[in-house]
C-alpha cells in the first residue's frame, strides 16, 4: 500500500518542474488519482499540449480501468457515498489489492475497502505535494524519475505472481503486449493488450482459469 | 504566458482529466449493469488482473529507446535490483526508492554507455 508515497514524490518532484504551483499537484493527484495518466500529462503539459488532447489520453490510457470495474461490480454493494469513492479511487494499486488481498472475515468487506482505498489516496496526494513541495525549492535533475511509476507496476506484478504461483498468464499477457507493440501505437498498446487477454481468456474458456 | 491564463489551463486539465478517469472507472457500474453478474464477467474478472499488472510493466518499459546505447541495460539492472530488494525486504518504499534511484543514476550519468 505504500508503493503510492515514492511514487507520489517523484511526481512531485517532476511536476514542480513545470513551474506551477504546489498546490496544483494537490489538487491533481486528489482529484484524478491516475498515476500513469498524471506522469504523462507531465510530457504533455511541459510543452502546452492543448486541454482536449490531454484529457483524451486520459481517457484512452485509463480506459483500462472501466474492465477493472467489471471485475469488482458485485463486490462495491454498499451506502451510495461508500461507493462512490469505491468507484472514484479505483486506481491501479487499489484495484491490485482489493482483487488479490483477502479481507479479514470479522470486518465488513467494503469497510475494509474504503480503509485501504483512505490510506492508498492519501499517500498518493501526500507525496505529491511533498515532492512538489520540495522541488519548488530545490534545483534537481529529475531525469528518469518516472521509472518509479515501472517499479511499482513491477512490485504489483510480483504481488499478482504470489497469488496466482502460476507462469501461464503472465507469459500469454507478455505475449500478447509484445504483439500489440508490433502493431499498433504504444498509446493504443493497453487497450489493446486487454481486449487480447479477455479474448483470450473467453476462447480458452477453463484452461485460462489461473484463480 | 501569464499567471491568469496558466492557472486556467492547469486547472482545466486537471478538471478534464478527472472527469475522464471519473468517466473511465465509473462505466461499467452504469452501462453494464446488468452483466455484472453475469458467470463470464465474474471468471474474466478473477482471471484479468495478473494479466493486466504484467502489461502495465511493459507499457512503462516501452517508452524507452532500445536501439540505441546502452540498449535496455539501465532498465534492466533497475528492474532487476528493484525485484530482488522487494523479494528480500518485502518493503515498496525501499524497492521503488532504490529502483528509481538506480535508473536515475545510470541514466543521468552514463555509466553503462561505453
Amino acid at each position: 500500500m505504500f508503493g503510492y508515497v515514492p511514487l507520489g514524490i517523484a511526481f512531485g518532484l517532476m511536476f514542480s518542474k513545470l513551474g506551477y504551483h504546489w498546490v496544483y499537484s494537490f489538487l491533481m493527484s486528489l482529484f484524478v488519482y491516475a498515476g500513469s495518466a498524471q506522469f504523462l500529462a507531465l510530457g504533455m503539459l511541459a510543452i502546452h499540449e492543448s486541454i482536449g488532447e490531454i484529457g483524451l489520453m486520459a481517457l484512452i490510457l485509463n480506459s483500462r480501468q472501466a474492465f477493472y470495474g467489471i471485475s469488482l461490480a458485485r463486490e462495491f454493494n454498499t451506502v451510495w457515498r461508500k461507493k462512490l469513492y469505491l468507484i472514484f479511487g479505483l486506481s491501479d494499486e487499489p484495484y491490485s489489492i482489493v482483487s488479490s488481498v483477502p479481507t479479514p472475515p470479522e470486518f465488513n468487506k467494503q469497510d475494509t475497502y474504503v480503509y485501504y482505498y483512505l490510506w492508498m489516496h492519501f499517500y498518493w496526494v501526500f507525496g505529491s505535494t511533498l515532492g512538489a513541495l520540495i522541488g519548488s525549492n530545490l534545483t534537481l535533475n529529475t531525469e528518469g524519475m518516472d521509472f518509479a511509476l515501472i517499479a511499482l507496476f513491477v512490485i504489483l506484478t510480483l504481488e499478482q505472481i504470489k497469488k496466482v504461483k502460476q507462469a501461464s498468464p503472465f507469459i500469454i499477457a507478455l505475449s500478447i503486449g509484445i504483439l500489440s507493440l508490433i502493431c499498433v501505437e504504444r498509446t493504443h498498446m493497453l487497450i489493446v493488450s486487454i481486449i487480447g487477454c479477455i479474448l483470450y481468456i473467453l476462447f480458452k474458456g477453463k484452461r485460462a482459469q489461473w484463480i | 504566458m501569464d499567471l491568469i491564463t496558466d492557472n486556467y489551463y492547469i486547472s482545466s486539465v486537471i478538471a478534464t482529466m478527472a472527469i475522464a478517469t471519473f468517466f473511465c472507472r465509473s462505466l461499467p457500474f452504469f452501462a453494464f449493469k446488468g452483466l455484472a453478474t453475469h458467470p463470464i464477467f465474474l471468471f474474466i474478472g478473477k482471471n484479468l488482473p495478473p494479466m493486466i499488472m504484467i502489461l502495465l510493466v511493459l507499457y512503462g518499459l516501452s517508452e524507452s529507446d532500445y536501439t540505441r546505447a546502452p540498449y535496455g541495460l539501465n532498465e534492466l539492472l533497475a528492474l532487476g535490483l528493484t525485484v530482488i530488494i522487494h523479494l528480500r525486504f518485502k518493503n515498496a518504499l525501499l524497492s521503488i526508492g532504490l529502483g528509481t534511484a538506480t535508473y536515475m543514476i545510470l541514466k543521468q550519468t552514463g555509466l553503462l554507455i561505453f
